[in-house]
């Protein structure tokens, strides 16, 4: 498995052999990196049904005192997938003693808050601790039918995205990446890499931009012009 | 047929092959509720369709004669007044059911259009002892019993139950009517899928040509008649009786 200091070096290397003089630092291409890879893992996981990416927690459960609603605070950024997608899965703690793993036993069922009326028009659907909710409002996740018993601790699988601003991301880490698609991570890098450190020399306002030999010496003339056409007919 | 509730299996059981059909077998389409939820809609149906959930209970004997209509019950079929207790039964009186009776309970009459004091109709007239009448009439969900019945002590009434509402969700379905089931809530399921993917139609219209639950060539009449059938003892039994003409 690769680190992430490879990936990142790779890059710069490229980049390098080509704008050898641009400043280009590993933190710029660690960030272009990571929100690339963002981009292909989402495409990877929604494409592919698969455990690979799911990581499990334990967290700690908390009651919001103005209304007593349950909750717990996503511990990292996960990918916004659709139907909250990004959360694999949300079951009871495993120090909850059953025969069956929890998450085979009971198994929080996604909802939205607006939907969530619906479920309490007959027995069946109703959140009760043994068939209990969740809804997600930022990064915050909201457990329903629980409100009755005091839920301390809940496991939660999440399918987590990078994210470029957290400071404690260790390029040396094992880079939690699809190998088979690092090929076209690069690629892209590359392309963006390239397209970015183009603009600048186009951009600068030295006059140098255009060669003074093709610069127009006389007003242009449309060839369509009637007076030129009545010129021509002359001739 | 008499069916063995040792043998009924649960809902779960029902579901394991619904959400395969259905593709959903983390229930994220729908949710856990809304399948047991058809499950027992199918149960139900098949009971109102044909009776196989017979239920005896017996109720101690009201001081005003009123019954409240047992949960569950919708389909009466005896009723008995006894003396003793459940343990203990002894002298047994049939109760009848007595049309278009009226009234507001124990000692405060009734009105009918047969009633027992009517001696001047020119077409119906009635002679009976009053404290010789057990009878019965339903008025808003109770039963009111007869004055006569309050010289006994219990109660007994057998009905056909509503599944749902007699049957714990681990010991529901009896395996005769299993098939039928997962086609019913299959139908069901799909149907209420379709809006979202119409592939959940071609599921659908599968499910409910197998189950024929209006006609006689499917899953849900097989099941019918698989209840409905006569056990082989009771038969041979019929058959000789009739034979002897001694019963």
């Amino acid at each position: 498995m690769v680190s992430l200091r490879l990936v990142v070096y790779d890059i710069l290397n490229d980049l390098k052999q080509v704008y050898d003089d641009a400043d280009l630092t590993p933190y710029k291409v660690f960030y272009w990196v990571l929100v690339h890879a963002d981009r292909l893992k989402k495409q990877h996981i929604e494409k592919r049904d698969s455990g690979a990416y799911s990581t499990p927690f334990i967290l700690s459960v908390s009651v919001e005192p103005d209304n007593g609603r349950n909750y717990f605070t996503l511990p990292a950024s996960i990918y916004d997938i659709d139907k909250d997608g990004g959360i694999d899965y949300i079951t009871y703690a495993p120090s909850i003693d059953l025969s069956l793993p929890t998450f085979s036993s009971v198994k929080f069922t996604r909802i939205t808050p607006s939907r969530s009326r619906r479920l309490y028009f007959r027995e069946e659907e109703t959140p009760a601790p043994s068939n209990p909710y969740f809804y997600r409002q930022g990064d915050r996740i909201y457990l329903l039918g629980v409100e009755q018993i005091n839920i301390t601790e809940i496991e939660v699988a999440l399918k987590l995205s990078f994210d470029p601003t957290d400071a404690t991301i260790d390029l040396d880490d094992e880079f939690d990446f699809p190998s088979d698609l690092i090929p076209i991570l690069k690629r892209q890098i590359l392309d963006m890499g390239r397209f970015v450190l183009n603009i600048p020399r186009d951009a600068i306002n030295d006059g140098a931009g255009f060669d003074s030999k093709v610069m127009p010496t006389q007003k242009l003339i449309s060839v369509n012009s009637p007076d030129l056409q009545q010129q021509q007919i002359e001739e | 047929m008499d069916i063995n509730p040792a043998n009924f299996g649960n809902i779960n059981e029902v579901l394991a092959d619904v959400l395969v059909v259905l593709n959903d077998e983390d229930q994220s389409l729908l949710t856990p509720g809304f399948y047991r939820a058809q499950v027992k809609n199918g149960l139900d149906e098949l009971g109102f369709d044909i009776s196989f959930l017979e239920v005896p209970n017996d109720y101690e004997l009201p001081d005003d004669l009123i019954l409240p209509m047992p949960k569950g019950c919708f389909n009466l079929k005896q009723i008995q007044v006894y003396t003793g207790t459940p343990d203990a039964v002894e002298y047994v009186e049939q109760v009848y059911w007595k049309k278009g009776v009226q009234t507001r309970g124990k000692g405060k009459g009734y009105t009918s259009n047969v009633h027992h004091w009517n001696v001047t109709d020119p077409f119906i007239q009635v002679r009976v002892d009053e404290y010789s009448m057990y009878y019965f009439s339903v008025q808003n969900g109770n039963i009111y019993l007869s004055d006569a019945c309050a010289n006994y002590d219990y109660v007994k009434l057998v009905f056909d139950g509503i599944p749902s509402m007699n049957l714990d969700e681990v010991k529901m379905v009896p395996p005769e009517v299993r098939k039928a089931l997962v086609l019913w809530v299959t139908d069901k399921c799909a149907g209420a899928l379709k809006m979202r993917d119409a592939r959940y139609r071609i599921i659908q219209s599968d499910a409910a040509s197998q189950l024929d639950e209006y006609g006689v060539t499917g899953a849900w009449h097989e099941a019918k008649m698989r209840l409905r059938k006569l056990d082989k003892k009771k038969m041979k039994d019929i058959i000789e009786y009739n034979s002897k003409m001694n019963f």
